[in-house]
């Protein structure tokens, strides 16, 4: 029996819940914007108004306001956000246990073994959104097929407020004529790649050979083939899965550009020390060290570089970090740097049994580790800058709270 | 021009250099074996940059010249010769004609000037070694090499030929194995260097069959060369300063351990019957004269063990790599052994209990 799968996507979902704590300004374009301050001045999302006057997530404000005078431009309030997810989610497990998030909007519900109580997928769908609608305000597009892949095509084809349905049925017709790009996992690189031997559309994709596929894609060619013609099998993942950690990372965007190490050090401190303190939580150690770094003409690239012993120590990443960054940044030939980030992958259970190394100073790292721990304890009790490093002191180029931060487990197949 | 020889010798020279022919295709000749003629003997050569080698054997040819044979089938082709005897004969455009008995090859050889020359050594700066004391000094510490490239130093033995004595050590971090044998004085070779650990492997292959008593060794240029009479070998060496590694042995050990080598190496080897993944973690108590031994796995189960040791120093529960333990109780040949701690977050020394010229230092695990 063919799977039912709803994939459901919050239509505007920063720009809604704003509308929804500020209804004055419900009937005018707004846009939840970063801080220009911190040079994060984009588009996060925006509301259906501001969309018709051409405003796209991603681009700067500047060139929103170019467009649309009358802008309103509000903060981002990402608690808020997080908040709405959950609640949605709650509703959503009124229907299945199996419900798998896909960023803080997006999930996918697989209702094959509901469909006896509530009726069909369509129906659990209508029925969805209509709650979502009436209990929380906020308005929902969902998709629903045989598989997570179309689910996901559909959830995009109306907004807002709509339930598409792609069967085994009108999934030719209806899927099929699209551009390649809407399918999931097909960004611009495999766009272009695909346009070079004249496939534009799904059905295209869908007719290709996989093996001329996989001679352009490698193994994506087949996968993507396989996706275009309906046969994704992915499982959609039980409510209280939790994606293994496999890397903890951080990055910022600094107020203003890096022009050399000095500044560099001092930002690689504070993000080494967040790095540390989530590795710590969640009693890890990490072998392998990352940066990445990106210049002010927006290029980035990434090095890494492995330690002897795995680590949870902040002086050590930030060193290491530092080691790696003055090995392969030229200032002379390089511009300044507007963002840095800092990854600690090839994670290992903190408190396993290590093996030592010659270059280790095995007494002077358990005082450390002791230490971080304790100033661990110190914030939180008393705040994150009730205890600083000297070097930060007086730092007011990087604020802690424009951090990213970035667990990475996320993988489409398992 | 035309060479015979018999299969005997043909293989053995084939079977000799072919370990040096290069898996790369950079440069096409340098997949195949050099051959060059003089009258009663035939040297075959080859090379993949790093390591060189070049064997003599004994073959008639009508006149001198040279070739490049294709290793692969080179090698099978004189190993599967139906005769005693086997017959190479060079046409125009190095179209080489192998027969023997009623079976011919012709196969397409490269051009001999592709083959790139092999450095001639100054022989006034041989030094000559005892063959078995180099291979214990290679056997006793090649295994403790490292096999990343992260610091490309730790990937070669490092060799010091001091005045009286030649020393060896190999490290990868975690443990290191040091080895000093006397040999005749030599005062004008003093040299420190490092010697890739593939070099070291196939000299060692070739020193078990060869019958002279002693090598020369010539170091020169940031190369070393190998002379074993009909055999010779030539290796880049590695560049690089390698680590102090007096530094990272004990001074002095407070708790010392006599155990019997092979009572102590079957106990372990069991125990890590149950400790194969990552560190091969065993646990190891030392109480007065008995010494336990565990290991678990968590899904598996448990081992102990208990053997008989004579001690003083104290007592002291350490975590080791069973793996980095059981490598170096092999490489030490005696029967009693002396194993030296501090504390179990520094290193541990194994030693011969009667000599001074091997020691072996392993790191511990830290314990949870």
């Amino acid at each position: 029996m063919d799977r039912v799968i709803l994939h459901c996507d919050l239509n505007n979902f920063y720009a809604s819940v704003e509308c929804l704590y500020n209804p004055e300004i419900r009937d005018k374009p707004v846009a939840v914007c970063g801080s220009q301050e911190d040079r994060h001045g984009i588009v996060l999302a925006k509301n259906c108004i501001a969309k018709k006057y051409g405003v796209q997530t991603g681009e700067t404000i500047w060139q929103s306001k170019l467009k649309c005078p009358d802008l309103l431009v509000v903060p981002p309030r990402y608690h808020l956000y997080q908040h709405f997810s959950k609640l949605t989610r709650k509703i959503y497990e009124r229907y299945t246990d199996q419900i798998e998030s896909f960023g803080i909007d997006e999930c996918w519900l697989d209702v094959t073994g509901s469909t006896r109580l509530f009726g069909s997928g369509e129906r659990i769908a209508e029925e969805i959104r209509q709650t979502v609608k009436r209990e929380l305000g906020l308005t929902l597009s969902i998709g629903v097929s045989f598989n997570k892949i179309f689910a996901k095509l559909g959830s995009d084809l109306q907004k807002p407020d709509a339930v598409t349905v792609i069967s085994r049925n009108n999934y030719k017709n209806l899927v099929w004529p699209l551009p390649a790009g809407s399918l999931l996992y097909v960004g611009p690189a495999t766009r272009r790649r695909l346009a070079r031997i004249g496939i534009e559309t799904i059905g295209q994709l869908a007719a290709a050979s996989p093996e001329l596929l996989s001679c352009q894609l490698g193994k994506w060619g087949e996968i993507l083939w396989a996706f275009a013609n309906g046969l994704d099998t992915s499982p959609v993942l039980k409510v209280d899965f939790q994606h293994p950690i496999k890397s903890i990372g951080n990055s910022i965007t600094t107020r203003v550009d890096l022009k050399n190490d000095e500044e560099v050090k001092k930002t690689f401190y504070v993000l080494a020390e967040s790095v540390a303190e989530r590795l710590r939580k969640h009693n890890f150690k990490g072998f392998t060290v990352g940066i990445w770094v990106r210049d002010n003409s927006f290029y980035s690239e990434t090095r890494q570089t492995k330690l002897e012993s795995p680590t949870f120590l902040s002086t050590e990443i930030a060193d290491k970090a530092l080691e790696l960054f003055k090995k392969n940044y030229d200032w002379q030939k390089r511009k300044p740097i507007r963002s840095l980030g800092i990854r600690m992958s090839d994670l290992v259970v903190a408190d396993t049994a290590i093996q030592l190394s010659f270059y280790d100073d095995v007494e002077k790292n358990i005082k450390m580790e002791s230490l971080e721990k304790s100033i661990d304890k110190i914030r939180q009790r008393f705040g994150s800058y009730a205890i600083q490093r000297a070097i930060l002191l007086k730092e007011k180029n990087i604020t802690k709270n424009s951090l990213v931060e970035d667990v990475s487990s996320f993988s489409y197949f398992r | 021009m035309k060479i015979i020889a018999t299969k005997e010798q043909l293989e053995a020279g084939t079977q000799t250099v072919n370990r040096a022919v290069s898996s790369k295709n950079t440069i096409p000749a340098l997949s195949g074996i050099y051959l060059k003629t003089s009258p009663d003997n035939l040297v075959l050569k080859a090379t993949d940059l790093e390591i060189g080698i070049e064997c003599v054997i004994a073959a008639q040819a009508n006149k001198e010249g040279e070739v490049v044979i294709p290793a692969r089938y080179f090698t099978e082709i004189v190993k599967k010769s139906p005769d005693e005897q086997v017959e190479i004969l060079v046409e125009d455009n190095y179209l080489v004609k192998i027969s023997s008995g009623r079976s011919l090859f012709q196969i397409h050889g490269f051009a001999p000037h592709d083959f790139p020359n092999l450095p001639q050594p100054a022989e006034r700066k041989i030094d000559w070694v005892n063959k078995d004391l180099l291979k214990t000094a290679i056997r006793q510490t090649i295994f403790a090499t490292a096999s990343s490239e992260n610091r490309p130093v730790l990937t070669g033995v490092l060799y010091e030929r001091k005045e009286q004595e030649l020393v060896t050590v190999a490290t990868d971090g975690h443990r290191l194995a040091y080895k000093n044998v006397e040999v005749a004085n030599n005062p004008n070779n003093r040299n420190t260097v490092i010697i890739p650990t593939k070099t070291l492997q196939e000299l060692n292959r070739l020193l078990a069959n060869t019958e002279e008593e002693t090598v020369g060794v010539i170091i020169e240029n940031n190369q070393i060369f190998f002379d074993l009479g009909n055999v010779k070998i030539y290796s880049r060496l590695v560049e690089g300063q390698y680590p102090n590694y007096e530094g990272v042995i004990p001074k002095s050990s407070t708790i010392k351990v006599k155990l019997m080598n092979k009572i102590f190496a079957d106990a372990l080897e069991r125990c890590s019957l149950l400790a194969k993944d990552g560190t091969n973690l065993v646990r190891i108590n030392l109480e007065g004269n008995k010494l336990k031994i565990y290991s678990e796995s968590p899904e598996i189960g448990q081992v102990y063990e208990e053997i008989d040791v004579e001690s003083e120093g104290g007592t002291i529960e350490i975590g080791f790599n069973s793996r980095y333990l059981l490598e170096g109780l092999r490489a030490i040949e005696e029967e009693e052994v002396g194993l030296e701690m501090n504390s179990s977050l520094s290193p541990a020394t194994l030693r011969p209990i009667n000599s001074d010229n091997y020691l072996y230092v392993v790191m511990p695990v830290r314990l949870v």
